[in-house]
């Protein structure tokens, strides 16, 4: 079934276009990458679907309900969004309260929000930190508090707008971990990235370019397109340059090709 | 020479927390001209520290800052009639996101403010914005135009040029390519590379991609907790057993490289994806 839906979706900044005739259905446990070069209208899109932007021309659904500004709200509850910037999101003086601070915000019972903090906490990792300020913590675990905040207020779909862009390889790898898990325990993700490595893990991969879907396919299918990777100002990933090659050459066996593809998930 | 560090630590002191050793006994040279020096290490080891103290913003809690023919010490850095300001015009600090730090209405006039705040006058300073704006790759028709209304790559380009603008002989940048998309990572990169063979500039850039380790650097420092734990070439550091206690990463193309050989045994000892699709293709003739 599907969760979201984009249908005709226009957007400009005054007169410059950056959504333009976009279409899609994200399903009920599915996971969406998106990507696309600066300014493709990546970020813009996630606005949209928060409703943080209103929508000119096209509809948006979520959960089977119609985005509207009298439906704003609620539609905003059950969505959960992370940030790139870890600092740009700590809003508590401790992990605890910035965990806290969205259930407050829902008006969670005391001792259902206690539970609900250590719940989550606890699957990203981070309840061992529970007192600990921002200052002590490093932009990977802060990334981690955000993913906290947004599983406790229970959210039925999580966009992730380059959480990861800013962080050293040990915490990219930790949120990779985390998403992985987030997609196993059937929660419905829309992410948004310039890493290739990160749509490796996903049901289906968008190509965006200029406020358009350039294509919507499965990794296998957008991660050997060079053609279509260098006009989104993305490079192929070593795996796919040597599959590729070997192609060329009539040399790219079935064993050759699934061990290539298993080799890009050590990236 | 340019930067010498001699056992430099810098102790954090704060009111709620116990002291913190963010830089511990660091020692180092980087010369004045043609050094291609990546800095990584992960989150909290110390490396924005470290490119505090190669400009003066910060000074050592002990040990001494050689930055040209000026020496800071914990003392000395106090002493008003030493000047800060000529340091920072020789050694040129670009910090991450530096981006966010444009405001003047034009590019050019976001260029020029730098070398006219450092005494330059209008006409020479324009000039000198001029000068570096090509340098960055950016020609006459951006001159006009708003910061504000440029992509990620060039707001990066125009930010840099406005350090250049003051033509430092070292170039230290913060994640220079941190949230640009693929294409505009290795397109700053090039702009590095093509600075450094017009006029010498030494670079120095911090980074968490080893991928541009590889092909860019000449030198890499490693920073753990504090210290500096390797002085020395990218293809020496890759070879260090290590790597994982140092929370590094290897190039993609080493993971992938090794993942194949750990799962497939060739005849020929294979190193680079070249002999790989050569291996390859003779085992397809056999």
């Amino acid at each position: 079934m599907s969760y979201l839906t984009l249908n005709h979706v226009h957007f400009s900044y005054g007169n410059t276009p950056a959504i333009q005739d976009v279409s899609f259905s994200l399903e009920a446990g599915e996971w969406i990458s998106i990507v696309g070069p600066n300014g493709s209208g990546k970020s813009t899109l996630a606005k949209l679907i928060m409703g943080l932007l209103p929508v000119p021309s096209g509809t948006i659904d979520v959960g089977g309900e119609r985005l509207s500004e009298a439906s704003v709200h609620e539609i905003r509850e059950k969505i959960g969004i992370i940030f790139q910037n870890p600092d740009n999101q700590f809003v508590g003086v401790t992990v605890k309260d910035d965990i806290a601070f969205g259930l407050e915000n829902l008006q969670v019972p005391y001792p259902e929000m206690i539970a609900r903090i250590e719940t989550y906490a606890q699957a990203v990792g981070m309840d061992a930190y529970l007192d600990k300020e921002p200052a002590q913590l490093s932009g990977g675990q802060k990334q981690r508090v955000a993913i906290a905040g947004t599983l406790a207020m229970h959210p039925e779909l999580i966009i992730f707008d380059e959480a990861t862009s800013m962080l050293d390889p040990t915490g990219r790898q930790t949120m990779m971990t985390i998403m992985n898990d987030l997609k196993k325990a059937g929660k419905t993700i829309l992410s948004i990235t310039h890493d290739l490595k990160e749509t490796l893990n996903a049901d289906r991969v968008i190509v965006m370019h200029e406020g358009r879907v350039l294509k919507l396919g499965t990794p296998k299918e957008i991660l050997r397109d060079e053609a279509l990777l260098t006009t989104a100002n993305l490079t192929l990933l070593e795996p796919f340059k040597i599959m590729n090659t070997l192609a060329e050459k009539n040399r790219l066996t079935d064993a050759w090709e699934a061990l290539l593809w298993e080799s890009a998930f050590t990236l | 020479m340019g930067i010498r560090l001699h056992a430099v630590s810098h102790v954090y002191q704060s009111i709620n927390q116990p002291p913190f050793e963010a830089l511990k006994n660091v020692s180092l040279t980087i010369q004045a001209n043609d050094e291609f020096i990546a800095l990584v290490g992960e989150t909290g080891s110390g490396k924005s520290t470290l490119v505090q103290h190669f400009n003066a913003l910060m000074a050592p809690t002990s040990g001494e800052a050689q930055l040209f023919d000026v020496t800071l010490t914990a003392e000395t850095f106090k002493d008003k009639k030493i000047k800060k300001t000529p340091i920072r015009k020789r050694i040129g600090l670009v910090f991450q996101f530096p981006e966010y730090q444009l405001f003047e209405e034009t590019v050019l006039k976001d260029v020029a403010f730098a070398p006219k705040n450092f005494g330059l006058s209008e006409e020479a300073a324009i000039q000198k914005a001029k000068d570096a704006l090509r340098l960055v790759g950016l020609d006459e028709s951006f001159e006009a135009r708003s910061p504000f209304h440029l992509s990620g790559g060039e707001k990066k380009r125009v930010s840099i040029a406005g350090i250049l603008a003051m033509e430092p002989d070292i170039l230290v940048l913060d994640e220079p390519t941190s949230g640009l998309d693929p294409k505009s990572q290795e397109m700053l990169m090039d702009v590095f590379t093509s600075i450094q063979n017009r006029t010498h500039t030494s670079i120095v850039f911090i980074t968490h991609d080893m991928n541009w380790v590889e092909r860019y650097a000449k030198r890499v420092l490693v920073m753990k907790a504090g210290s500096l734990v390797f002085d020395g070439t990218p293809h020496a550091l890759f070879q260090r057993p290590e790597l994982a206690d140092w929370k590094m990463d290897v190039p993609d193309r080493f993971k992938v490289m090794q993942y194949l050989k750990t799962h497939h045994s060739f005849k020929d000892p294979v190193t680079t994806p070249d002999e790989l699709i050569d291996a390859i293709i003779r085992e397809g003739q056999s």
